[in-house]
């Protein structure tokens, strides 16, 4: 994950960090309501595996959180440059200091078995004390170059893991070096370039009939059926947080 | 009422009625936003207390204009001025409802005109002989989607969804108003058959309407929603 992500210059740890943190950011608004109240919609888990040699570890300070407590408590706040109207018709730049949740911390390993496997038991336990929520949604942020274990049987598991709702779903968000076309929500295996994202590919779920229509919406693809799966490869930050961003929004409605 | 289970404070519809003017007004506050029970309010308020008409010879975007502007001033000088993230972020995309407005004026002593302006989804229905005679601006259920039009407080775009029309209403008529949820019930109600006068007649007698709707929601037979019905009967 230290490697430059897609054309960008900057790591695909920095990459994924930032997207986790503007993905938090974006929830936490979408949860603001009535007269600023931050409404407990969603709660978030973060896993990350691999910055010490074979381990998978929760990056966030309580577990699996309300999103009302990560508004609280962030990790810590950065100071970023801000581009606002001045009034005059023209453009200043502010600095404005945001939350963030996660750093990026990048490791030469990739355990995404230990990853999946801890997911599996925060999850199993979460779906015991919430046997009626909306199924969970485990978001899997990787290069896709698994090291170790094969995650792909403990994937299964994980998508058999239930609610009242139905299965819980299983994304994955398959960062690469290769500045091939990216691809979203592909429905088929041999329409995927190697081994690694057919691997990803067999491991996400199909996407819920209610998700297309947003789907196809949000990304501008009208190829996107009942056949796809919750599967982003070689993505770009922007289109990364549009993809973690899908998940959500039939929730929320 | 609220959504099942919040709390009364939590509920965004507004509605206003004022007999001796002829005034009804009704907005549905949109929960992806902020203050929305705030705007949804103000656009009702003055609505009611603005001295203007609502006629045939109106301008539609002129009136409606008119009482935006001034919801936004008063929306404007009512925020909060020391709002702390994320609200602070969140009231830069302002807030947004659906408005429906309607004046009745008396023709004779057994007729009356009205005329009703609205963007968005929220309903007034004429019901004579136990149906539904004439529904605006939603003409048939199928008109409902997920993303009704919707007067924002900080721009423009409702101006391009404005409707207008006119109606009357006679002795033994009824004028029902309604924000989406409810509206869509109703028109599923008069789709299949029932006796609508009948439907709200017994709504009226209930001495726990809360529960009634209630059970129509935790049935799936109402979307979760804020929920609002006003009845008017003319005899």
């Amino acid at each position: 994950m230290s490697d430059p992500f897609g054309n960008t210059g900057f790591s695909k740890a920095q990459g994924a960090a930032d997207a986790l943190n503007n993905f938090i950011r974006t929830l936490i608004l979408k949860c603001t309501k009535g007269e600023g109240e931050v409404r407990d919609y969603f709660e978030i888990a973060v896993i990350g595996y691999g910055a010490q040699s074979d381990t998978a570890s929760s990056l966030l300070a309580g577990g699996i959180m309300k999103i009302s407590d990560l508004e609280k408590h962030p990790l810590d706040r950065v100071t970023v440059p801000k581009k606002i109207p001045d009034g005059a018709g023209g453009i200043v730049e502010i600095n404005e200091e945001i939350p963030i949740w996660v750093k990026p911390e990048a490791g030469s390993n990739t355990p995404m078995a230990q990853a999946v496997n801890l997911a599996h038991q925060m999850i199993s336990d979460w779906s015991n004390n919430h046997p009626n929520s909306y199924p969970p949604i485990l978001v899997n942020i990787t290069d896709g170059e698994a090291t170790g274990d094969d995650p792909e049987p403990l994937a299964e598991q994980v998508k058999q893991l239930t609610t009242s709702d139905g299965n819980m779903l299983l994304w994955n968000c398959h960062i690469t070096n290769n500045p091939s076309n990216p691809v979203y929500f592909p429905n088929s295996e041999g329409s995927l370039p190697d081994q690694f994202a057919q691997k990803m590919f067999r491991m996400s779920s199909q996407i819920p009939s209610s998700m297309v229509s947003t789907a196809k919406e949000v990304l501008k693809l009208p190829g996107i059926d009942q056949n796809s799966r919750t599967m982003a490869y070689n993505a770009d930050l922007i289109s990364m947080i549009q993809f973690i961003d899908i998940g959500t929004r039939t929730t929320l409605r | 009422m609220p959504k099942v289970g919040n709390e009364e404070n939590e509920q965004e519809d507004s509605f206003l009625i004022d007999t001796e003017k002829g005034k009804f007004a009704i907005s549905d506050g949109a929960s992806s936003g902020i203050y929305s029970k705030l705007w949804a309010d103000l656009l009702t308020k003055n609505f009611i207390d603005s001295e203007e008409i609502l006629s045939e010879d109106s301008e539609p975007q002129k009136f409606l204009e008119n009482i935006v502007g001034k919801s936004r001033a008063d929306w404007k000088a009512k925020i909060p001025t020391n709002l702390k993230w994320p609200a602070s972020e969140k009231i830069l995309e302002g807030s947004f409802a659906t408005f429906l407005a309607l004046q009745l004026r008396d023709v004779n002593k057994t007729s009356k005109n009205w005329n009703a302006i609205s963007v968005g989804d929220s309903c007034v229905f004429k019901i004579k002989d136990d149906k539904i005679v004439e529904s605006f601006p939603i003409r048939e259920v199928s008109e409902f989607n997920n993303s009704p039009s919707l007067i924002a407080s900080n721009f423009d775009s409702y101006k391009e969804h404005i409707r207008f029309t006119s109606g009357t209403l006679e002795r033994g008529e009824t004028l029902a108003f309604a924000t989406d949820s409810v509206a869509k019930w109703l028109f599923q109600e008069n789709d299949s058959g029932e006796n609508l006068s009948m439907t709200l007649e017994a709504i009226s007698q209930n001495h726990d309407k809360q529960k009634y709707f209630e059970n129509l929601v935790n049935n799936k037979i109402i979307h979760y929603d804020d929920l609002t019905l006003i009845v008017l009967s003319y005899s």
